[in-house]
């Protein structure tokens, strides 16, 4: 393996976009500064990696910063105060609708407790602050309503050794979280109203869903239960309003623009850990089967811990650079040395009065739209003398961006 | 500002420079005292572009590689002069108090 081989395995390390910018200049001054070595010194290959590790947190820091991540932090953060305002107000609604049915409060036995009550309220204002743009007040609204949740999930795991709710409380945190780095943007302008009108019509419907099904007598027209979604044995009434909710969302999400789209089911990526883990992987049959004490679960061992504390944030953290890769992987960018080459060769060219560099057919994948963007950004177009000819400088086959293949305008046939 | 920013600026003062000769120039100034690579420097020179303190002069290509010129931008003079100024500042403050404390004579040692 020669030295430049070994050096390009380091530079490797770098990420992309800095390797297409300064690679093989890198390349370069690294090989001038060997002084004839055959293998890269142990200084060279500890700033190598040294630098790779400052480039990619550089990087990633300037990605995150980005306004898109902000507005998708809004739209995130809006969706998950509308999924835990559907969550929390269904307990307060059940408890209405039984409360009308049998006549007053005394119909339900005892007073409802409070938190669902506070808890909802958290949710209305981060919604309603959310919708508004104030982001500040809906992140402090949200953080609220996360503390409670978290609370509850506590009490939850006290009482019962449960963690089956859990995501619950992934969902309050991903959504304060989003809602504390979102734009002061109104969620409305991102989203749209035809979206905006089914994530509310999905929360409602997963609020009152369970209080119609009191209100509504369906019969006894069976029931259904998985193991993912509807774990508690619930009527097809239920099934279908709730179902009917989750179709909605999942709709206005996926209608959404492809950047933010993207971006959203990244913010999404730490609560379906959290739900596989506690719904799937911590099951009797599951990866990280958890204890079981004669039927009854019993506490979480430090595996599970562990598991819950690392793999939400490592699911987030390959979300994010998935969607980077998806992103940046749409552009095709030469590589610098064969910019540089083109760009002498196009300013010659445009010098002898050549307008058109490339062509290709339509049915290729590498277009020559996308060819000319780049050019553009590379090299502006001189304004053309009038009466100039204008002539086309093209390869002769379609694809291959050969420099030389230079097509002079011969005699109209 | 960390030093080898601080050298790479003072690299440039007197002219464009690629790479390579920003290395060495940071060396010779140093007297071989910071021993700067390529790692450190391109992640250097990458921030100091973007915080648009440097930017490129020109390219070349020599042998087949591609050879950036860099050169300070006025925001990047402006800056080397304030850092100066400031390190000017505490340098002469140090020496001040050892001298006082009869510590050290003349910048010697103690």
């Amino acid at each position: 393996m020669t030295l430049e081989r070994r050096y390009r395995w380091l530079l490797a390390c770098y990420p992309r976009e800095h390797r297409d910018q300064y690679g093989e200049e890198m390349l370069g001054v690294l090989l001038d500064d060997s002084g004839g070595r055959r293998h890269p010194s142990v200084g060279d290959v500890r700033d190598l990696l040294h630098g790779a590790l400052r480039i990619r947190l550089r990087y990633a820091v300037r990605r995150l910063s980005d306004n898109r991540w902000r507005d998708a932090g809004t739209v995130f953060g809006l969706f998950a105060a509308l999924i835990m305002l559907g969550h929390t107000s269904r307990i307060m609604l059940i408890n209405l609708a039984v409360a009308g049915l049998g006549g007053g409060w005394e119909g339900l036995g005892q007073w409802p407790s409070w938190h669902p009550w506070v808890a909802t309220t958290a949710w209305v204002v981060a919604v309603v602050a959310a919708l508004g743009g104030r982001s500040r007040i809906a992140a402090a609204s949200a953080w609220c309503g996360a503390a409670i949740e978290t609370a509850r999930a506590g009490v939850e795991y006290a009482e019962y050794f449960s963690v089956f709710n859990l995501w619950q409380v992934a969902i309050a945190v991903t959504g304060a979280a989003a809602l504390s780095v979102a734009t002061p943007r109104p969620a409305i302008r991102l989203l749209g109203r035809g979206r905006l009108t089914l994530l509310l019509a999905s929360a409602a419907l997963l609020a009152a869903g369970p209080a119609i099904t009191v209100l509504v007598p369906s019969g006894d027209a069976g029931a259904m239960r998985t193991d993912l979604i509807f774990t508690t044995s619930i009527g097809y009434l239920e099934v279908s309003l709730l179902g009917g909710g989750y179709v909605f969302c999942a709709l206005a999400l996926v209608s959404a623009p492809g950047w933010l789209r993207w971006r959203v089911f990244a913010f999404l990526a730490p609560v379906a850990a959290t739900l596989v883990l506690t719904r799937i992987a911590f099951s009797d049959w599951g990866l990280l089967a958890r204890p079981f004490s004669e039927g009854i679960p019993v506490g979480l061992a430090l595996t599970h811990w562990l598991a819950l504390a690392l793999v939400p944030p490592f699911a987030l953290a390959i979300a994010v650079a998935a969607v980077h890769r998806r992103v940046v992987d749409r552009y095709v960018p030469f590589p610098q040395p064969f910019a540089t080459v083109l760009k002498v060769h196009i300013d010659g060219q445009r010098g002898k009065g050549a307008v058109y560099l490339f062509e290709s057919s339509w049915k290729r994948p590498y277009s020559d739209r996308g060819v000319r963007k780049i050019l553009a950004r590379r090299s502006p177009p001189p304004a053309a003398p009038d009466g100039a000819a204008r002539r086309t400088v093209a390869p002769t086959s379609g694809r291959s961006p050969d420099p030389a293949g230079v097509r002079r305008p011969g005699p109209r046939r | 500002m960390r030093e080898p920013t601080f050298l790479i600026l003072t690299a440039l003062v007197e002219g464009p420079q690629h790479g390579y000769a920003i290395l060495e120039e940071v060396r010779r100034i140093s007297s071989g005292r910071v021993d700067l690579r390529a790692g450190t420097l391109y992640a250097v020179l990458d921030r100091l572009r973007t915080d648009g303190l440097a930017e490129v002069e020109r390219e070349e290509l020599v042998q087949s590689r591609l050879r950036r010129y860099y050169r300070l931008t006025a925001a990047g003079v402006r800056r080397l002069a304030e850092e100066t100024a400031r390190m000017r500042s505490n340098a002469e403050a140090a020496a001040v108090r050892l001298r006082r404390t009869g510590l050290a004579l003349d910048g010697g040692a103690a």
